[in-house]
């Protein structure tokens, strides 16, 4: 019997296929972490005695940031496990193609939850208002600000994404890192999650840098995830 | 062509051998049944055929390619009780994504025998029972019609009349569609009439690779007494004796002529299983166990 090799891109577009339907939940978590990061915004301000367009801004960025982080963080790190991984296998892959359809993966719905982060913070401006105080007047953002606010997101969502897709490898590799990565997670979500944010803000004040920095970051985070290996290990880890 | 090179590969876990300097050819085309005692690392074997783990040293290779390469990736499916299916996708979405993804994937086979086996397309894989789980499993691998097929104990779980239907469907569509087969299995006796070529491992070692009918004809059992059969069996090449009862014994060994020589004796060709079962038994066997006289044991 005669062995036949597709090229690589065409199994790459059949797992990227039946990827979106098994990752399917993390589309889901998506979208119900969208409602609930817009009714957190838009029930918040409704506590506060006065706000204006600067508040709801700042403090819907707050809300959803830290449910989008939180999201991200915790898909990438379910992206490459190792459960997830032998089901590539069970399909054709190689430990090269597993990994890139999981990166392409990544970007898209970095991409997609970046723009429908920038529409569900415009329609928290739109709807805090709305409900609570139609006389109080908003600003509502230009396209430069949507098109900042997009490349913050895109920026912090990718960083994130890369840093838990990298942690998830290493975590994979010895029982050490296994200690070392849970140790630093649970101390950054248990202890103070607020840094974070702040830190994002003030580290990249201006979109260029902003975008440099993340797109370098993950693609290096990402490239040194395709190369961690276990020692004579196969092509899952 | 050889399907599967395996050139002195070595493999350890955390500094326990479970391959050592392990040699092996088998020819494309074939059914090879995969015995050995629990431990004995067939399944090692097939992972590292299957590129889920990688030699510690030697050389492995699928049809001339290293088995991390795409080529055999795109060429094999390893069945084994671990075999991962998305959760939450239902038989039939699973069947499409192989059908997808898998060159020789015939639906006009597949379809009509995941109906025979009343698998609901609609139900979900963690909704099988355990048997029914490694039955799609098998199916599965089975309908991939993957150019190499590796079956880690793919009839473990499975009743009866399922495993007769499923090695049945195996063979013919082995028929139909030749490629080359490797079956792990403890049930040496159930399979034995689907394979062309029996692998025993001990050990880690190959201690026997060869092909089914040689060795229909070339073990010989022979019972006689001690005496007069010792003195037959000198310069051959033992593989099992056992003083049956007192002064009489029973004698396993390699031969290739005619059995008429033994003709005063009791003496039978072994079954496939029986060899595998002479070739890995431990000396002395279980009775020993019970027969020792010693009363002073530690676990130390």
């Amino acid at each position: 019997m005669s062995i036949t090799a597709p090229p690589a891109r065409e199994i790459i577009l059949k797992q990227l296929r039946w990827k979106q339907r098994y990752f399917a939940s993390i589309i889901f978590a998506f979208v119900i972490i969208q409602a609930f990061g817009i009714f957190l915004s838009v029930m918040n301000a409704y506590h506060q005695a006065s706000f204006n367009s600067t508040y709801i801004r700042a403090h819907s960025q707050n809300n959803l940031f830290f449910l989008m982080i939180l999201w991200i963080f915790i898909s990438s790190l379910a992206a490459p496990a190792k459960a997830n991984r032998k089901i590539d296998f069970t399909f054709i892959s190689t430990r090269k193609i597993s990994h890139i359809t999981n990166i392409i993966f990544l970007l898209l719905i970095v991409s997609a939850a970046s723009l429908l982060s920038v529409l569900s913070h415009y329609l928290i401006i739109l709807l805090v208002p709305m409900i609570h105080s139609p006389e109080v007047f908003i600003l509502l953002p230009g396209w430069m600000d949507l098109l900042h606010s997009f490349i913050w997101w895109f920026s912090c969502l990718l960083l994130t994404a890369a840093a838990g897709y990298f942690l998830s490898m290493i975590y994979q590799l010895t029982l050490l890192w296994k200690i070392v990565i849970g140790g630093l997670i649970f101390g950054v979500f248990y202890f103070d999650f607020m840094p974070i944010s702040e830190g994002f803000q003030m580290l990249f004040s201006s979109d260029i840098y902003l975008i440099t920095l993340s797109v370098l970051g993950a693609s290096l985070l990402f490239f040194s995830s395709i190369f961690i290996k276990r020692k004579n290990g196969g092509i899952v880890i | 062509m050889n399907a599967i090179s395996f050139e002195n590969v070595n493999k350890s876990f955390h500094r326990q051998s479970a391959l050592i300097d392990f040699n092996l050819q088998i020819p494309e085309n074939t059914i090879v049944g995969v015995a050995g005692r629990n431990g004995a690392g067939k399944t090692t074997m097939l992972e590292i055929i299957s590129g889920l783990q990688t030699p510690s040293s030697g050389r492995a290779a699928v049809y001339g390619f290293p088995v991390t390469s795409l080529e055999v990736q795109s060429n094999s499916i390893f069945v084994e009780e671990n075999m991962a299916f998305p959760a939450h996708f239902t038989l039939g979405e699973i069947l499409a994504a192989g059908a997808e993804q898998y060159t020789f994937w015939e639906n006009a086979v597949a379809l009509p025998l995941f109906q025979y086996f009343e698998f609901k397309m609609s139900a979900k894989i963690e909704q099988l029972s355990k048997g029914q789980k490694r039955l799609f499993q098998a199916l599965f691998g089975l309908c991939t019609r993957a150019p190499l097929t590796l079956m880690d104990e793919p009839l473990e779980g499975m009743d009866e009349t399922i495993r007769k239907d499923f090695m049945e469907a195996l063979l013919k569509d082995y028929i139909q569609k030749p490629r080359t087969i490797l079956i792990s299995s403890h049930h040496l006796k159930e399979i034995e009439n689907l394979l062309e070529y029996l692998l025993i491992i001990e050990n880690g070692h190959n201690i026997l690779f060869s092909s089914i009918e040689d060795l229909r004809h070339s073990v010989l059992e022979i019972t006689g007494p001690i005496a007069e059969l010792q003195q037959l069996l000198t310069g051959r090449e033992i593989i099992f004796e056992e003083e049956i009862s007192p002064g009489i014994l029973k004698a396993v060994f390699y031969y290739s002529g005619s059995k008429d020589k033994f003709s005063s004796f009791h003496c039978t060709w072994s079954s496939i299983s029986d060899i595998y079962t002479y070739l890995v038994k431990k000396k002395g066997g279980i009775r020993d166990v019970y027969h020792s006289t010693s009363s002073q044991r530690n676990y130390s």
